[in-house]
């Protein structure tokens, strides 16, 4: 039986923070999809249906608590668990984004690439890992 | 003028305005007196002197001396003001009492009510003294009293200078103070805002820093996790090293975020059930590199225990700490961390204890130990001093607790207290 790859979308402007996560989601049999830009990445949305979002907070533009905002408002990504993944260790910046719907809120500095992979793996389930 | 003096400056005119009111009241009062006195039209341009006078006083000579000056123009004027008083009144003793007050009420104005209230217990006395040697209130008797003439007026003089000298000076040390006040009110607030700006800085500093060092941990992660092809022994060895330096960069940075979000009450704190085993052995691998190169070798042996209810990565944070200073104390010896099930208070907790065998926390320090900046007197090797402080407040922070027992020369145990996770 095949078992249908699940989606990650990654929205963080440093692209070697999206390289290594999506490879180590790749790894773990994840389909990933990067975006450095928030506005792209809420774009991409309708057209790549991702499972989860892994979003960074500190984004040019338009900031990720607004992104966040942005896709649980559309009702493409109403249901979709967002992540925050983020080296912004604020106890009010989290409070704001579980608030606003967020899933969880990860430090990057924190949690290795494996280790997020892993926490989607379990959560996620239905991965070809 | 800072606003405290010159608002003090304002109610002495007030003050002093109303003193001279009640000075002319009085003044009206003795046109209540005998008839034989009110047919004396002295009384009457002597009022009129007395209010030309205190205009003409506070409407220009106020304004031109200084202090100093003025509390001898008010002394003299008050003399002479009452020595005529003295003169008009001279055969109604009874009234001439009164008079006694009015350098004290002229005085009292300006200062608060018990300085007030302690100079007219000692006119009161220094009358009643009087009253005693003559043994009568009411039988006035010019030549029975021990103040007399110019006498009374003398010690009127010299009740009046006492007055005014000892309000002046209380005020001026009322100024002095609130002067300070102020002044290390400015500098206590110029302080915080440094330590504001200082703490700012350290914030977005160290979270410029952490994204470099995200994607150094992170890649050196990707390759030791063999994904992107296995590694031979040496290629493993070398990044198992930059991976644990890196991450002990990202505990010095992590630890400076702390001490900053501690203080400004920011610090985020993610509960959840987890393995202490698995805790305690990452913390060991994150202090490995130290432990081998000053050969103090750490000892573990984990037990089954349940899962404790806390933020994997405050507690890691926090038992490396620990051991960290346990190694810096240890003088060479091992180093012991344990996991157990607590007992009687703490039966719904795991207790984790890290125990060195190095010189111990002197007697006199102890008290000092969880304070921020905090070094031991007898260890030369010095951490930044925020160690202890941040795992106490972390520990607090996931409903756990930290002590410790400690005998100079023989070593030092700290214990932590976890909550155990509910099923």
């Amino acid at each position: 039986m095949i078992t249908q790859k699940k989606k990650i979308l990654i929205i963080d402007d440093e692209i070697d923070i999206l390289t290594m996560y999506k490879d180590a989601l790749i790894k773990s049999g994840f389909e990933v999809e990067i975006t450095q830009s928030g506005e792209q990445g809420v774009e991409l949305i309708p057209k790549f249906q991702p499972d989860a979002i892994l979003l960074d907070i500190l984004l040019p533009h338009t900031n990720g608590l607004d992104i966040l905002d942005q896709i649980k408002k559309d009702s493409n990504g109403n249901k979709i668990p967002i992540y925050c993944l983020t080296n912004l260790p604020e106890e009010s910046a989290k409070e704001k984004a579980m608030k606003m719907g967020a899933k969880e809120y990860y430090v990057k500095a924190y949690n290795e690439p494996d280790k997020i992979a892993q926490i989607l793996a379990k959560e996620l389930g239905g991965t070809n890992a | 003028m800072p606003i405290a003096l010159q608002k003090s400056h304002h109610l002495e005119k007030i003050y002093e305005g109303i003193t001279w009111a009640i000075v002319i009241i009085a003044l009206i009062f003795v046109k209540f007196l005998p008839q034989n006195l009110i047919n004396n039209d002295e009384i009457f341009y002597f009022i009129g002197a007395i209010i030309s006078f205190a205009l003409l006083y506070y409407l220009v000579l106020f304004n031109w001396l200084n202090k100093t000056k003025r509390i001898w123009l008010k002394s003299i004027i008050d003399v002479i003001f009452i020595g005529i008083l003295i003169h008009l009144i001279k055969d109604y003793g009874q009234y001439f009492y009164v008079l006694y007050f009015i350098p004290v009420a002229s005085v009292a104005m300006t200062l608060n009510l018990i300085n007030s209230l302690l100079m007219a217990a000692f006119v009161s006395l220094m009358l009643g003294a009087e009253f005693l040697i003559n043994n009568s209130v009411y039988s006035y008797s010019g030549e029975n009293l021990f103040f007399t003439g110019p006498l009374q007026i003398i010690f009127l003089l010299f009740i009046t200078l006492f007055c005014r000298t000892l309000a002046m000076n209380l005020r001026h040390e009322k100024e002095l103070r609130e002067l300070a006040e102020t002044k290390l009110q400015k500098a206590d607030e110029a302080m915080k805002s440094i330590e504001t700006r200082e703490k700012e800085f350290i914030s977005m500093t160290s979270h410029q820093l952490f994204t470099p060092l995200s994607i150094i941990r992170g890649y050196c992660s990707n390759l030791l996790s063999g994904h992107l092809g296995k590694l031979n022994k040496d290629q493993e060895k070398y990044l198992n090293s930059i991976h644990i330096s890196t991450t002990n960069m990202v505990d010095i940075v992590s630890n400076l975020l702390n001490i900053t979000h501690i203080e400004s009450k920011k610090i985020i704190i993610s509960l959840e059930p987890a393995d202490i085993n698995e805790v305690i052995k990452l913390a060991i691998e994150h202090i490995s590199l130290e432990s081998e190169y000053k050969k103090i070798p750490i000892q573990f042996i984990p037990q089954k225990l349940p899962k404790v209810f806390i933020d994997p990565v405050k507690i890691t944070e926090s038992l490396y700490n620990l051991l960290d200073n346990a190694i810096r104390y240890s003088k060479g010896k091992k180093v012991v961390i344990n996991a157990e099930q607590g007992k009687n208070e703490f039966s719904n907790d795991l207790i984790i204890s890290v125990k060195d065998f190095g010189q111990g926390i002197p007697q006199n320090e102890q008290q000092n130990v969880f304070k921020e900046f905090f070094h031991g007197s007898n260890n030369r090797n010095k951490g930044n001093g925020l160690g202890l402080f941040i795992v106490k407040a972390l520990v607090n922070k996931q409903n756990g607790k930290i002590w410790f027992e400690s005998k100079e020369g023989k070593g030092t145990t700290f214990y932590l207290s976890l909550p155990i996770a509910k099923q």
